[in-house]
């Protein structure tokens, strides 16, 4: 069995391990399994990585021949190459840190060893995910992911709110996932084929604009909208805080919600096929990066904050898609993985320190109180404000120049969301950290820095939110884009329809210029933040007194309630109906009256098995009768026809 | 006479396994004779029994792969008695299989028999090792009878009231059937002349008879081997028998004699030359809507699964209806997984009774609260047992389904699209009764509040194993597929 097998495979043990073993295995242990499990596949990935440097190959692994329906061949296969294992790194990577955290974190909970298995089920899916060598396998991933996103959101399943979010975020996907499984039947319909090697030999074969591409490319992106939360599929994600801390840092944050992005950059060639998608993909995401930051401005509580600005930056990802750079886009789900999921383990440090609370409107000076804790969390909120030189900046801003090269309003468009992005992520840092503390007095008693194993996995995510960027130096910095000499491979197909694909014609005094106009503008957006809220100056008002624009902002527009109004209304008065009026006078009376007579035939056939051996006998002979009877029937039946003439 | 004579011991040499099976019971009914007789010894009697049955099996698997390098097809033994190829070779592997597995149910379970049972099980396996290798009437009516006085003791062997009494139905039956077969035999031998059904010349002189003549003719001779089907209209032994006789040998006698029963029918039926689908069809559809309809209203859980045996039968029969190579390959393969479904079934029953110590159905109240893998077990096996994903009784019944489909559009007879219907409309009706036993088991609470009920660890794995393999071989039919096409 080779290596990449077993990337997979350990956290699955790890998964049944705590997950058949849950309430006997000591907490002790469980711990220490779960990070266990996603440590070997980490080390795994290292020794992958090793084996696919030496070829530069994708190394295709068949692990069992799953299903052949007529020419149809679907295989149980993984596939690395240079897009999955850069993805590999960042699940299992980020992934072991976040079960370190958890085991501080969730430690006197009484589901623990149930959430380390949980947390490992969604490793593993989240592995084949990214592994698999077609779109049947990802797809199994992909709805394992679903599922464990499902089951961890509603993880504190006592709390009805919780069990409801949990069940959004699972039906929204479903509406994604219905669009991604209709892109694979496409793709089966006419590639024939769901491997990603032959089907991307075979689109090569066509030409640009091809309208059964877009079809594909659309509906596939359907899916990518449900699983990365854009418009109109997005309410899932703010919904989905519901969960632990860490379940927020690692699926709602690092992985999970990135696999929309991974998937469009896996099919790449398809999309390039497809500008027209490309351009209906760059416009959705330029709308939920700007729309979601405008709701992120005015939340009150600190994940939520986070979960806006994740959608947000997910709607960056998907303009870098949309114009074509894949790599940026790329670029910044790495970069994004690190910093968000370090914001996120941070709040939970936070809110581990606050005893539960989240409403940044009772935190404020807890800057002396959780040192570590707020260093980091300062370095994370520097990162994704996009300033020089940490990681969000190069992500951010390659995204930004591809943008302005394509279109100059979206790049506008892009610049606000990002200023934005700035200012609401730095009024969530001052109104946290500096000022003076407005929880209760039994609150600043209990504050305390978090324990060793939630604080290291921070630390060591601040170092790489720090240096992350440098792995994709722009062009005029005049040092090698390590992250797209890396890719380039994967890019071949795109090439090969395109020849135009990934020229770069910005002029080096063009580029020189994006970059101090976002770096002013991030600028800008921070010293507004900090004249409006450092120092925790202006604390938002209780919810009660919120007016105007303001309040239709801080209720996210009422998007729920006219989702609400739209859809769950109608088909819930629609299956009111049905279930009063179609139910009980259509279907049920013609479902007894058959099961009724059903009844009283079984009836008859059970009396006659009354026990008494001669009359078994009996029925016996005259079963035996009455079949040759039919026999002979059947005879005289043929031979008066052939007498009469009828054939 | 000396080319005889070295044919024979030609013979002989390529039934050693059976002959050291012979010699097996020779030597336990030896032990069992002269030493004092004693409850205590079963653990003996298992350990020896279960190394034999293993020690065949692995020579049946190896024998499997030998057996296509010495010979082509299959030989021919004992001039026309006994005919071996790959296809008796699986059966018998079958069979040792599912023996093995009852006597490993038998000892977890800790039933406690005497030393006679290992002796007559024995020679009931050799009777249906005899059975799956013969082409021969007389070889035939021998082995079959082989299996029915070894099964008649077995359901008597406990010498209680209702034993005894089962027992009595069962033989009385069971010779009206064996009259009746070998009736149909003597007619067919008269009308062909010769007693080899394998053979061209029975084949050629059978077609030379009026259609219906023949028929009556091999409806009578497979009646004895509908009767150990339990098949419409030769099954009303069914329920008496199984309600009363101990599990685990129902269990047995649930699949191996129709093992050994299937792949005669099959060899009776690719050599029959005249349409035979007629009368096959009335006896699917009795047996398919006997034993559902009857099982529907069963409160007892082994009469319930005797009734279900009755509709499976019917299933069966439907993959040889097809008359192809297809729907002959889909009926062993129903057979085979048929074997895992129902043994695990009995285990299951046999498991909620050492807790409850009855099998009615009222008793299971709350049993799947109480232990939840007993629960989830349940589930799987009686939807192994309906026919629905993700379990194996799904693939066998899509595979006999497709093979009849695939055989009416080829022939166009409205028969098989009938019977398919009514197949199909059968499975439904079977949901109704299977789900009943989890339903008791996890949404009914227990009658004095739920108290913990854990199986030792034996007990938990053996189970296990069932399950695990209802549906893994879901994933992977190949496994047992890819041995079916070989044959």
């Amino acid at each position: 069995m080779s290596i990449i097998t077993l990337i997979p495979l350990f956290p699955l043990i790890g998964f049944l391990i705590n997950g058949l073993g849950f309430r006997k295995i000591p907490t002790s242990l469980a711990g220490p399994i779960g990070v266990g499990a996603s440590l070997l596949s980490f080390i795994g990935t290292v020794i992958a990585y090793t084996q696919l440097t030496e070829t530069n190959q994708p190394i295709l692994i068949n692990v069992f021949d799953w299903i052949t329906v007529g020419s149809l061949q679907i295989n149980f296969s993984f596939q690395i190459d240079q897009l999955s294992i850069i993805m590999l790194f960042v699940i299992t990577g980020v992934g072991t840190l976040i079960h370190m955290y958890s085991m501080g974190y969730m430690h006197d909970d009484e589901g623990y060893g149930k959430f380390m298995a949980f947390l490992n089920l969604f490793l593993f899916s989240m592995l084949l995910l990214v592994m698999g060598s077609n779109y049947i396998v990802m797809f199994i991933g992909w709805e394992g992911v679903g599922l464990c996103s499902y089951l961890l959101i509603g993880f504190w399943n006592k709390n009805t709110e919780y069990g409801n979010a949990a069940r959004k975020a699972f039906i929204m996907n479903r509406i994604g996932d219905l669009g991604f499984l209709i892109g694979i039947f496409l793709i089966i319909l006419n590639f024939g084929s769901v491997e990603y090697t032959e089907v991307f030999e075979k689109a090569k074969g066509l030409t640009v604009g091809d309208s059964t591409i877009i079809a594909i490319t659309g509906f596939l992106f359907i899916g990518a909208m449900g699983k990365s939360a854009q418009i109109p599929l997005y309410t899932w994600l703010p919904d989905a805080m519901a969960g632990p801390t860490p379940v927020s840092a690692l699926i709602h944050a690092a992985t999970m919600v990135t696999s929309g992005i991974y998937m469009i950059i896996r099919s790449n060639i398809l999309y390039t096929l497809a500008p027209e998608t490309l351009e209906f993909v760059a416009w959705i995401g330029v709308a939920t990066a700007v729309f979601a930051a405008t709701i992120g401005i005015f939340q009150n509580d600190i994940k939520k904050v986070l979960a806006y600005s994740t959608v947000s930056q997910l709607g960056y990802m998907f303009m870098g898609l949309g114009v074509s750079a894949y790599t940026s886009g790329f670029f910044h789900v790495i970069t994004h993985a690190f910093f968000k999921a370090l914001l996120f383990l941070a709040a939970g440090s936070v809110i581990h320190a606050m005893s539960g609370e989240q409403d940044i409107r009772r935190m404020g000076g807890l800057w002396s109180k959780i040192k570590i804790t707020a260093i980091t969390f300062l370095i994370g909120t520097i990162a994704i404000s996009g300033v020089f030189p940490l990681a969000g900046f190069f992500s951010k801003d390659e995204i930004l120049a591809h943008v302005y090269e394509h279109n100059k309003l979206m790049w506008v468009l892009a610049l606000i969301g990002s200023m934005m992005t700035a200012f609401y992520m730095f009024r969530l840092f001052f109104l946290t950290f500096t000022g003076s503390f407005r929880g209760t007095h039994e609150q600043e008693h209990h504050l305390h820095e978090s324990p060793a194993s939630m604080t290291i996995p921070l630390m060591v995510l601040a170092v790489f939110s720090f240096v992350g960027g440098f792995i994709g130096m722009p062009e005029v910095f005049h040092a090698p884009h390590l992250l797209a000499d890396f890719l380039n491979p994967i890019y071949e197909g795109s090439k090969a329809v395109n020849p135009e694909f990934g020229a770069h014609p910005v002029e080096h005094s063009t580029e020189w210029m994006l970059m101090g106009i976002s770096l002013g503008a991030a600028l800008i957006a921070i010293f507004i933040a900090y004249t409006r809220f450092g120092g925790s100056k202006n604390v938002p008002v209780e919810d009660s007194e919120i007016t105007g624009v303001q309040k239709v902002i801080y209720n996210k527009y009422y998007i729920d309630e006219v989702y609400w109004a739209i859809f769950v209304n109608p088909v819930k008065s629609l299956s009111n109906f049905f279930v009063n009026v179609f139910e009980p006078k259509g279907f049920d009376a013609i479902v007894r009256g058959v099961g009724n007579m059903v009844n009283s035939f079984s009836n008859l056939t059970r009396r006659l098995q009354a026990g008494g051996t001669g009359f078994y006998l009996f029925a016996m002979v005259i079963g035996i009768t009455i079949i040759l009877g039919i026999n002979l029937g059947y005879q005289v039946l043929e031979t008066i026809k052939a007498f009469v003439g009828i054939k | 006479m000396l080319e005889k004579l070295s044919h024979i011991l030609f013979s002989t040499r390529l039934l050693l396994p059976e002959l050291v099976f012979a010699g097996v019971f020779l030597i336990i009914v030896t032990i069992v004779a002269f030493t004092k007789k004693s409850y205590h010894s079963h653990n003996l009697y298992n350990t020896l029994t279960i190394s034999i049955l293993i020690t065949i099996g692995f020579v049946f698997y190896v024998f499997l792969s030998f057996l296509e390098q010495y010979f082509d097809s299959g030989v021919v033994l004992f001039h026309n008695l006994i005919y071996l190829d790959k296809l008796s070779i699986f059966f018998k592997l079958i069979i040792t299989v599912s023996a093995i597995a009852v006597i490993l149910h038998l000892w977890i379970i800790g039933y406690k028999v005497v030393g006679e049972f290992y002796a007559i099980f024995l020679a009931l396996i050799l009777g249906l090792f005899v059975m799956s290798m013969t082409t021969h009437f007389l070889m035939l009516y021998v082995a079959l009878e082989m299996v029915s006085i070894c099964s008649y003791i077995l359901v008597a062997i406990n010498k209680s009231k209702s034993n005894s009494e089962a027992g009595i139905k069962y033989l009385l039956t069971g010779a009206t059937s064996s009259a009746v077969m070998l009736y149909g035999i003597s007619l067919l031998y008269g009308m062909t002349g010769t007693l080899n059904f394998g053979s061209q010349e029975f084949a050629t002189f059978l077609g030379q008879n009026p259609s219906w003549v023949a028929n009556v003719a091999a409806f009578m001779t497979i009646g004895g081997l509908l009767f150990k089907l339990s098949a419409a209209p030769f099954h009303s032994w069914t329920p008496d028998v199984y309600e009363a006789t101990p599990t685990p040998i129902v269990a047995f006698l649930s699949i191996a004699p129709k093992v050994g029963v299937i792949i005669v029918m099959v060899r009776f039926l690719s050599g029959l030359s005249i349409d035979f689908r007629l009368i096959l069809s009335i006896v699917i559809i009795g047996s398919l809507f006997i034993g559902n309809l009857s099982a529907l209203w069963q409160n007892n859980t082994k009469r319930m699964l005797g009734y279900s045996t009755i509709a499976h039968a019917g299933f069966m029969l439907v993959g040889l209806l097809a008359l192809s190579q297809f729907g002959v390959q889909s009926a062993i393969f129903y057979v085979t997984t048929y074997l895992f479904i129902t043994l695990s079934a009995f285990l299951l029953v046999d498991l909620l009774a050492l807790k409850t110590e009855s099998y009615e159905l009222e008793s299971l109240k709350g049993l799947g609260q109480e232990n939840i893998f007993l629960g989830l077990s349940a589930v799987v096996i009686m939807i192994a047992l309906v026919g629905f994903p993700p379990t194996v009784g799904f693939t066998g019944k899509l595979l006999i389904f497709t093979a009849l489909w695939d055989s009416y559009q080829d022939s166009g007879n409205q028969l098989l699209l009938i019977i398919l219907i009514i197949s199909l409309l059968n499975t439904a009706i079977s949901v109704f009764y299977y789900l009943r036993i989890p339903f008791y088991m996890i949404f009914k609470d227990p009658k004095g509040g739920a108290r913990r009920y854990s199986l030792d660890i034996p007990k938990r794995v053996f189970l296990l194993i069932f399950i695990v393999l209802l549906v893994y071989l879901f994933i992977k039919p190949d496994l047992i597929m890819d041995m079916i096409e070989m044959l």
